[in-house]
């Protein structure tokens, strides 16, 4: 016994150790963190996995069966306790009880003992009375005598818990993997064809805990298992696609939903359809699939690219794809990905002090590699977005790749329509005149802004109210211009969103077990707790034509409560003299 | 020791009755000052008096924060100079604070769906909210149990307990501003939120009081062993025999509703998470919770440990259940933190 509550405690600190240290990062991460040499000390011990480590699994076990062991022992003897009813016990052993009393009546000593036996029953006690020597009647209640039983089943529930958890522990694939019939692959990003058949598990395991990433509109007919360093292929005897994945809002911009609608497949026909979300799986021949995580699965992005060394000239149109990259000259452009919503707190222009929320709506992060090896990051909104001064601009977000800092913004005027057009016409008209004038006059500018807006209307004009505003507006945009890192903008025009889900899948038929093992614990629980075994018993002897009672009582838990109850039923036995005179 | 006796389980059955009655009578007034308005909560709140400065959530639990602070004292007082009716207003007061905190969640609860018209939750969605719930449920619990086995004194060690949680409110509050109402992060959106939280906050305040009532033992063995009978521990705290076994009492109630708590989490894991146990450092914490009171039970039951061990157990098992509580939020991440998906 002793061995399980050390056995308790050393599982309770072994369990701390994979808490504090994170579990199954990349092994690059623990190397920087620990330096080589602690790393492969860490490694041997099974530190980045400690729950799957041999020796925690060791642990585990031995707890199972050492819980079995004295379940088996004990058993025998908790029935036998139960069981028992002694009713005949020696005055000398019931003087050491801690709860006795003595008590003198008038009746006599049969008389005596049925009333107090008829207390007892009444107090939920199993009572029985028996005649001794010498006139004298011993009286033997018991109640609680399930509490017993109770260790039983809580010690046969934690048991069956341990058995399911050990079924779905995958113990079959590491014992393959320890005599080296399996092998996780390690090479990411590998068609499933070329994946060696070591990597591979059939449909039919048992139990597994994978993941998988179905762009909208594919299918897959594999689960992704991590294992260390590497992965299983896990086969799948059906085929899941994915129809379509949305992301649901509340009014704030945070997340309300995310959902897939799933289609089950075999042999090309329909078998099951349903919409996922969180909280709500699909369930097919045993394997549960969940809405676990989403990315972009590579949307098309529309986009157009503003020539900035030559400025003035029609922008070029480039067609990208999230996940892919374009090559702009000397400059690599990356598509990081696309975002359609973006809820911000913005000053409220009704209430001074007070914010509103407004969506930025559709976006795209680029990552334009420089040609000396610097990159910077970039976040094109699609729509202009209106500003402080009731005007609306073109907003791009920059900063260094990998900086933690936030963006620093670039606000470009636009003119009719949203169009970035009639500043850029405005910036070329003023960089030829520039280059080609010794000096910049107001008149040349003017004149440079006349050309580019001829066409939008006498309120676009210089003197015309919008146009008063775009003219200085440009200006200040042209000053921050000159710093900007790359020749061209890139502007998002349009796109076509292709989204993708992470499901995971699962098949773990210990659940039910756990589950089962989990009630005998409560049940269990309940009995050894609440329901103690109570022992009382009375020896009744004649004294002067009445009798003396001699009331002791014993408990395996809870004294205070049977202090109360033990109060309760001497009172009985004297009040049931009381009533019995009347 | 004290003005009233024990009481048995009638008594107790009672005082949960009115108990559950003042929560719904003052829960209910608030919320029909809300129904009588219309309107956008916030301005409700601001143009009805009744609701600013006792009955819109956030005030309610101010009350019940201050009432908690001064419930603590007076205990404190009635450990020194123990005069009954010193000893009546401590109760008295946690009484009413427990009432107006249970009742400010449920208000709370009225108040989501004011909110946003797809918000409305249980409150027990942030860290604001549950330790409110812990501060409300563990008063309650120790009120049934001081009325119970007539042990007055140890409501100063249980009540500092909650007042450090208040503490945290009020600053969690004021500093992190926490007690805004936002709308669920998708994991939070299922039945099983109802009672997995509620659940562990029965075990937590159990193993609150199981502290409380280990630390005074702690302090009067320590005195009786140095054979200072006339040290204020011996003469105002309860015999160590009963302060060992209300430590007990209260584990033996919280380790079976801890339990269940984490097979109720395991049960939403499974259907969230795909997989009833993911060594999330939560879940693990709370093994590590139950592991450490199944061995002070297992060493109480089955070895006949008592007293001193058995106290500094409880304060250990205790130690670990707020770091599962409070220290897993703050230094270890993981599935419970919702920061993604």
């Amino acid at each position: 016994m002793r061995l399980a509550v050390t056995l308790l405690v050393v599982l309770a600190v072994a369990s701390v150790i994979g808490t504090v240290l994170t579990q199954n990062q990349q092994y690059a991460a623990y190397k920087q963190q620990f330096g080589m040499f602690w790393f492969e000390v860490f490694r041997h011990l099974g530190l980045y996995d400690v729950y799957h480590a041999g020796w925690f699994l060791f642990l585990m076990g031995f707890l199972a069966l050492s819980t079995a062991i004295c379940l088996v022992r004990y058993t025998p003897a908790l029935v036998r306790e139960m069981r028992g009813h002694r009713v005949r016990v020696t005055e000398k052993s019931l003087k050491t009880f801690r709860w006795q009393e003595e008590i003198d009546l008038d009746a006599g000593p049969q008389e005596a003992a049925d009333r107090a036996a008829g207390v007892l029953q009444k107090g939920g006690y199993d009572a029985r009375t028996e005649a001794g020597e010498e006139g004298s009647v011993y009286v033997g209640g018991q109640r609680g005598r399930l509490n017993r039983l109770g260790y039983v089943v809580l010690h046969g529930g934690i048991v069956v818990i341990l058995l399911g958890g050990l079924i779905d522990g995958q113990v079959p694939l590491q014992f393959r993997e320890l005599t080296g019939m399996a092998e996780p692959e390690t090479e990411f990003n590998k068609p499933p064809s070329q994946i060696p058949s070591s990597a591979k598990l059939p449909p039919s395991n048992p139990a597994f805990r994978g993941n998988v990433t179905i762009p909208e509109g594919r299918e897959t007919d594999v689960v992704y298992l991590q294992s260390g360093e590497g992965y299983y292929v896990q086969q799948l005897d059906f085929t899941v696609r994915n129809e379509d994945f949305r992301v649901r809002h509340y009014n704030t911009g945070q997340p309300k939903s995310f959902e897939s609608d799933l289609v089950i497949l075999e042999d090309g026909e329909e078998v099951a359809r349903k919409t996922v979300s969180v909280n709500d799986p699909l369930t097919y021949k045993g394997v549960s699939l969940y809405q676990a995580s989403f990315s972009d699965g590579g949307s098309r992005l529309q986009t157009q690219v503003w020539d900035l060394s030559s400025p003035g000239g029609e922008p070029r149109e480039m067609e990208g794809q999230v996940h892919g990259s374009r090559t702009l000259g000397d400059y690599e452009v990356a598509f990081e990905g696309f975002g359609r919503h973006e809820v911000v707190p913005m000053p409220d222009p009704d209430k001074e002090g007070e914010t509103v929320r407004e969506d930025l709506g559709p976006h795209m992060d680029l990552q334009i590699a420089l040609p000396g090896g610097s990159r910077v990051e970039v976040r094109s909104y699609m729509a202009p977005v209106r500003q402080p001064d009731g005007r609306d601009y073109h907003v791009q977000g920059l900063r260094m790749a990998g900086s933690q800092e936030g963006y620093q913004y670039l606000f470009l005027p636009v003119g009719p329509k949203g169009s970035l057009e009639p500043f850029m016409r405005f910036y070329g008209n003023l960089s030829q005149r520039a280059s080609g004038a010794a000096q910049m006059s107001q008149e040349l500018l003017l004149d440079a802004y006349r050309e580019a807006t001829e066409d939008l209307g006498p309120e676009w004009g210089p003197r015309g109210e919008k146009g008063h505003w775009l003219l200085q507006a440009s200006l200040d945009a042209m000053l921050k211009l000159r710093n900007y890192p790359v020749p061209f903008l890139i502007t998002l025009e349009d796109f076509d969103q292709v989204q993708a889900a992470g499901i995971q899948m699962t098949r773990s038929p210990g659940a039910n077990y756990v589950w089962g093992g989990s009630i005998l614990v409560l049940l269990g629980m309940m009995l050894m707790f609440y329901w103690p075994h109570r022992k009382v018993w009375a020896i009744v002897k004649p004294r002067d034509g009445g009798s003396r009672i001699l009331l002791a009582g014993t408990t395996n838990r809870s004294r205070l409560d049977f202090e109360l109850e033990f109060t309760r039923l001497r009172d009985g036995v004297e009040a049931a003299e009381a009533s019995g005179k009347q | 020791m004290t003005d009233q006796g024990p009481q048995d389980n009638a008594g107790l059955w009672r005082a949960t009755g009115l108990y559950v009655l003042a929560v719904l009578l003052v829960a209910l007034a608030g919320i029909s000052l809300y129904e009588a308005g219309g309107g956008p909560p916030q301005e409700q709140a601001r143009d009805s008096f009744f609701l600013e400065y006792l009955l819109e959530s956030r005030s309610a639990v101010m009350w019940m924060n201050a009432l908690f602070v001064g419930a603590t004292a007076l205990y404190w007082v009635y450990l020194v100079r123990p005069e009954p009716f010193l000893g009546r207003m401590a109760s008295a007061v946690t009484w009413v604070a427990s009432v107006m905190g249970m009742a400010g969640l449920g208000i709370r609860w009225r108040e989501t769906y004011l909110a946003g018209p797809d918000w409305g939750h249980i409150p027990v969605s942030n860290l604001y909210e549950v330790v409110v719930l812990f501060c409300a449920l563990t008063a309650f619990m120790y009120l049934l149990m001081e009325r119970k086995y007539a042990v007055k004194t140890l409501g100063a060690f249980v009540l500092t307990v909650i007042t450090a949680a208040v503490s945290f409110i009020v600053w969690y509050q004021f500093a992190r501003a926490g007690a805004e109402i936002q709308p669920l992060v998708p994991a939070l959106q299922s039945w099983w939120m109802k009672i997995h939280v509620p659940a562990n906050f029965v075990g937590y305040g159990a193993f609150a009081i199981s502290f409380g009532a280990a630390v005074m033992y702690i302090i009067r063995e320590r005195a009786e062993r140095r054979g200072r009978s006339e040290a204020f521990s011996v003469r105002r705290f309860p015999s160590l025999e009963a302060l060992d076994d209300l430590s007990y009492k209260a584990i033996a109630v919280g380790f079976p509703v801890f339990f269940l708590a984490t097979i109720l989490g395991a049960a939403w894991a499974a259907e969230a998470w795909g997989g009833y146990w993911s060594w999330d450092p939560k879940e693990t914490w709370a093994l590590i919770v139950l592991l450490i009171y199944a061995g002070y039970l297992h060493a109480r039951m089955t070895k006949g440990w008592q007293g001193r061990p058995l106290a500094w157990w409880s304060v250990v098992g205790f130690a670990a259940t707020v770091f599962c509580f409070f220290g897993v939020n703050m230094f270890l991440s993981g599935l419970h933190s919702y920061g993604e998906l």
